[in-house]
């Protein structure tokens, strides 16, 4: 059963926003509450979260945080984000057009988890709390990356997000629109490119500028172009051609 | 307009016919908006595609083997998402009839659900004649259809919940919870409580979209008691007011809407009046004004 969170309107968000900014991250914990007077669910015919269960979810993060090092500083970020995505997305049971929403994304970062929030990212700029862009919100850029890679048929179905730093993820994930939103696809120019690093294909190479030239090859490729229309495995051998032509452009440019 | 680096078929290669969704088993022509539409509403469509697979090689300078899918996909606007709604292997002949069925999970979808019926190349052929498509994917025709997914208005808060896990009566149909003051966002104040142990009820809503004589009966209870309900409310707000300026969005605008609708130009004291002294006579003029199985 899907749910449906609260959302934190813009206006009261950028208070908090304003007035969080100013504290340490540990005082925020006394913040911490499950129910703000300014929120709103949509009508779409999910069922509301429940209390419990957005207790349940924070104490899941914040253990996650406690064990990368919270109070003090991250120990391992990459980690701790890679263990938050799949944590989120797998406890959420949030569906995709709501995770879209940005205000209920604000909701978490400064009602429900605004210590967390403050903690991985010390005075936030704006984007990383209000999520006015999704690709860099604390906790929604975690959730979408996380349902881009999440493979059910696999014994690892959150394996993929190991492939890719968050740099270069988010290379794929602000192209996102422009490639159909395209679970299939994301998961595919992963598995491709995890390949042509255990071929040694970009041996000597600046990986992020071959996933430039791949992700711009494919941007142009989709005008004409159906990746979704395909098999699977058509798609990854066709992936595999343009990334193949992609390193073999940026090593003859050296 | 698109420009293809390969060499296209006629459009008269394919005859795509019109979509049809179903609803309860039965087919009705894809309409251009669902409004009753939600998360746990699964789509079912069908449509048929006839075409020319032989010619459509031939036209694209492809081999006679060459391997050919026709395929739907979908995207939706709302959760920004695409997929593969359904693929089928083109034979080599003259002609061929596709039936397309394909069923999309509610959960993915919201906003806009684009349709795109495309025939592709189904795989890489980097032996392909000059001009030919040589790239899997590469699209040789398509047609797509736009459906609107909910309203562009906001719908009323509801939840599917079991009233027996609650302190409500466990054989109750449904309840209105009302939470917050007049000035809080009716959004977030209200929730209609469906009892999904209640089949009746839930039925009804299941089917919304296209009620069946008794389901429309129940669906205008609800309604007429919706409306009861809020008006019972506002008389209970001792600063209920019709003229008052709520914002928009708030609970008191929602109440004030609903009480110019049932009781239109009558003063609050005046509706307290009857309810206070003749609620026999309050109770049938909010039936008669609330429509209650008008339209069955």
């Amino acid at each position: 059963m899907a749910h449906l969170y609260p959302r934190l309107l813009n206006a009261p968000a950028k208070e908090l926003f304003a007035k969080y900014s100013t504290e340490q991250p540990q005082s925020l914990a006394a913040r911490v509450t499950t129910h703000h007077e300014s929120a709103v669910y949509v009508a779409t015919g999910g069922d509301r979260v429940s209390e419990s269960a957005l207790r349940d979810l924070r104490d899941k993060v914040v253990e996650l945080a406690e064990s990368a090092g919270y109070p003090e500083p991250p120990t391992d970020a990459v980690a701790f984000d890679r263990a938050l995505a799949s944590t989120l997305h797998a406890e959420m049971q949030l569906v995709p057009a709501e995770a879209a929403s940005r205000d209920m994304w604000a909701f978490l970062a400064l009602c429900l988890l605004p210590d967390i929030a403050f903690w991985r990212f010390p005075t936030p700029p704006v984007d990383r709390v209000l999520g006015t862009d999704l690709t860099r919100h604390v906790y929604g850029r975690l959730w979408w990356r996380a349902q881009l890679v999440h493979d059910s048929r696999s014994a690892e179905p959150y394996g993929a997000l190991a492939i890719l730093g968050e740099a270069a993820f988010d290379q794929i994930y602000a192209r996102r629109t422009a490639l159909g939103g395209s679970p299939t696809l994301v998961r595919t120019i992963l598995e491709v490119w995890r390949q042509l690093q255990a071929s040694g294909a970009l041996t000597g190479l600046n990986e992020r500028e071959v996933l430039r030239d791949f992700l711009k090859r494919l941007l142009r490729l989709s005008s004409f172009l159906s990746f979704d229309a395909i098999s699977e495995q058509a798609l990854g051998a066709e992936l595999h051609a343009v990334a193949v032509e992609s390193a073999t452009a940026v090593r003859s440019a050296r | 307009m698109r420009v293809f680096p390969y060499l296209l078929p006629s459009e008269d290669c394919v005859d795509g016919q019109s979509w049809t969704m179903l609803v309860e088993s039965e087919p009705i022509d894809l309409p251009t908006a669902l409004v009753d539409w939600d998360y746990h509403f699964d789509l079912k469509l069908r449509r048929t595609v006839e075409l020319q697979p032989a010619r459509i090689r031939r036209e694209s300078g492809l081999p006679a083997d060459a391997p050919l899918d026709l395929a739907v996909v979908w995207n939706a606007s709302g959760s920004n998402l695409s997929g593969t709604g359904t693929r089928h292997k083109l034979g080599s002949g003259e002609s061929e009839a596709c039936d397309l069925q394909l069923e999309l999970a509610g959960a993915d979808l919201g906003g806009v659900l684009t349709l795109t019926t495309t025939i592709v190349l189904a795989s890489r052929l980097d032996d392909s004649p000059p001009a030919a498509p040589r790239r899997a994917g590469s699209v040789l025709w398509m047609d797509e259809v736009a459906l609107r997914l909910q309203g562009d208005s906001a719908q009323f808060p509801m939840a599917v919940i079991d009233f027996g896990h609650t302190n409500l009566p466990p054989d109750a149909g449904w309840h209105l919870q009302i939470t917050g003051g007049l000035e809080s966002a009716a959004m977030g104040a209200l929730l209609l409580l469906i009892n999904e142990s209640h089949e009746a009820v839930v039925g009804s809503f299941e089917s919304a979209a296209r009620p069946k004589p008794a389901q429309r009966a129940i669906l205008s209870a609800v309604r007429a008691d919706v409306a009861r309900t809020l008006i019972e409310y506002s008389l209970e707000c001792e600063d209920f007011e019709v003229a008052a300026d709520y914002p928009e969005g708030s609970l008191g605008s929602a109440c004030s809407d609903v009480f110019e609708k049932v009781f239109d130009g009558r003063s609050v004291a005046d509706v307290r009046l009857l309810r206070e002294h003749s609620p026999g006579l309050f109770s049938s003029e909010l039936q008669a004004r609330t429509s209650l199985f008008r339209e069955i």
